[in-house]
């Protein structure tokens, strides 16, 4: 296992689709809570603080994304065939995505939620603006922000594994996230059950930040966590057993 | 591994085994066995029944109109399609069962990297799954003609660059078997020749060669043995040597019409 993650951290680094993702997404984090932070006008009953960093859920985002590239990439390249014909028994290639993309998700989470919140902070209190947030209030978002992001890549290399189509596991993933899980949010009683249950709001739950539209209705924090890792690991399940039984052809 | 060079060692001696028949057989056992693989996608047919052996020390041509299940059959044979019948048995083993399979056995069945890699990462990737030295990848791009390339991506490479990338990864961990699928495609008639030597070099040191190729030309002056499938089925399996002294006058791309043809028309 220890050489399945040594190649899969190579895969990682020796391409540029994820250096571009990671440094896209940090730098976007960065100027949007930067900008809100500074300029916009807070609704009442939520705190800013919170409110600025649900804009770090982006990490989430991307790092699902990631998950789902690094199969589908192996499939559209047809990279999958050498990859499968070193690790014949094909579930240990998935195992090697899953520990090395969780880690590089923990990482990236982590520091980018950690410089979100050292951004917004001092600039809301130079607005004199009260954050809403105790130091651990801080804490809790930054480690929620690390295990988010992980969990969030696990999923992707499950759905890629599913979905194999890039494009089409990509569109998916992207439209569940930020068409069909807002829009169903606004329906009466199914709405609170998309806000507890959908991918947006267990990334906010877990990150402890605000949902959109912004629920009441959140899980707590360890809950969402525990939600988030189920759908991880039924995604990888159903991933690794279609991966060995479907037959190899390109 | 030591297998491997241990059959290596016998190699040349292996060439002749045919001419010494007499001999006890248990010393060479084939190093590709495939008997009755069967494969149906869908409705369709792939492949019916197709039986045969690679033997150490030799090349082995394995020939084929389109459609006719080469690829398939290959693919089978190193456990990328499940037959739905039939076994297919590689170094002794189930290619699935092999210990190392990088070291046992070697393909190159597309000539698939990512675009974005430069050539030496494809290999440092692969050499890292298959838990062997980063250090392999140099000499063998050297090897293949690739080193002034190698700092470039793979997406700026010609589709003959691309072969022999791809034949730089099927010799990374020095197999005893190698199965390649059209490994000519792309190449200009220098890297064809230059093939051709690599080919009749590694067989030479006792490895088996199973290469598919439709260039018939080609075949010709390179393998020992050969194998023709049509519509899913062994058509022959033979020496080239026999083959041709069969039908005196006749060269292999008469033989292989012929064959193909009347496998066509039969019910």
């Amino acid at each position: 296992m220890t050489r399945l993650i040594r190649a899969e951290a190579l895969r990682l680094t020796t391409t540029r689709a994820y250096w571009l993702l990671a440094i896209g997404a940090a730098a976007l984090i960065a100027s949007g809570v930067a900008a809100t932070a500074a300029a916009t006008s807070f609704t009442p009953g939520l705190s800013p603080a919170r409110s600025v960093l649900s804009l770090a859920q982006l990490a989430q985002t991307v790092a699902l994304i990631a998950g789902v590239l690094s199969v589908t990439g192996e499939f559209r390249y047809k990279t999958i065939t050498p990859a499968v014909l070193i690790t014949p028994r094909r579930a240990p290639l998935l195992a090697a995505k899953l520990i090395t993309l969780a880690a590089a998700g923990l990482a990236f989470g982590l520091a980018s939620t950690a410089t979100a919140s050292a951004i917004t902070l001092p600039l809301l209190a130079a607005r004199h603006i009260p954050a809403g947030l105790t130091g651990s209030g801080v804490a809790a978002i930054i480690v929620g922000g690390g295990i988010a992001t992980a969990l969030s890549a696990a999923l992707g290399i499950g759905v890629g594994a599913i979905i194999r189509n890039q494009v089409g596991a990509i569109v998916a993933v992207l439209a569940l996230l930020y068409v069909a899980e807002p829009l169903l949010g606004f329906i009466p009683h199914l709405g609170a059950a998309i806000q507890q249950y959908g991918l947006g709001g267990l990334a906010a739950a877990t990150t402890r930040t605000i949902g959109f539209p912004a629920s009441e209705h959140l899980l707590g924090q360890p809950v969402a966590a525990l939600v988030l890792a189920g759908y991880a690991t039924a995604a990888m399940l159903a991933g690794a057993t279609l991966l060995k039984r479907r037959d190899i052809v390109t | 591994m030591t297998a491997t060079a241990s059959t290596e060692g016998s190699g040349p001696a292996a060439r002749h085994a045919t001419a010494a028949a007499c001999r006890p057989p248990a010393i060479v056992s084939p190093a590709i066995q495939v008997a009755g693989l069967r494969k149906k996608f869908g409705s369709a047919m792939a492949v019916e029944d197709v039986s045969f052996t690679v033997s150490y020390g030799r090349i082995t041509g394995f020939l084929g109109p389109n459609g006719a299940g080469k690829t398939t059959t290959l693919r089978m044979i190193l456990g990328l399609i499940r037959a739905d019948a039939g076994t297919a048995v590689v170094a002794g083993q189930p290619y699935a069962k092999l210990q190392s399979p990088a070291r046992s056995v070697g393909a190159l069945l597309e000539a698939a990297a990512h675009p974005g890699r430069t050539g030496r990462d494809h290999l440092r990737v692969i050499a890292a799954a298959a838990g062997l030295s980063g250090h392999h990848a140099d000499p063998l791009l050297d090897r293949v003609g690739l080193a002034p390339a190698c700092r470039q991506r793979v997406g700026r490479y010609s589709l003959g660059m691309r072969q022999r990338l791809g034949l730089a990864a099927a010799l990374l961990g020095d197999p005893g078997i190698l199965i390649l699928d059209e490994p000519a495609n792309g190449l200009d008639p220098e890297g064809i020749r230059w093939l051709r030597d690599l080919l009749r070099t590694l067989a030479a040191q006792g490895r088996a060669v199973l290469v598919s190729s439709h260039i018939l030309a080609e075949v010709a002056q390179t393998a020992d043995d050969i194998v023709v499938i049509s519509r899913g089925r062994t058509v022959a399996q033979a020496p080239l040597g026999d083959l041709l002294a069969a039908r005196p006058g006749a060269t292999l791309e008469d033989i292989y019409l012929e064959l193909t043809a009347t496998a066509a028309g039969a019910p």
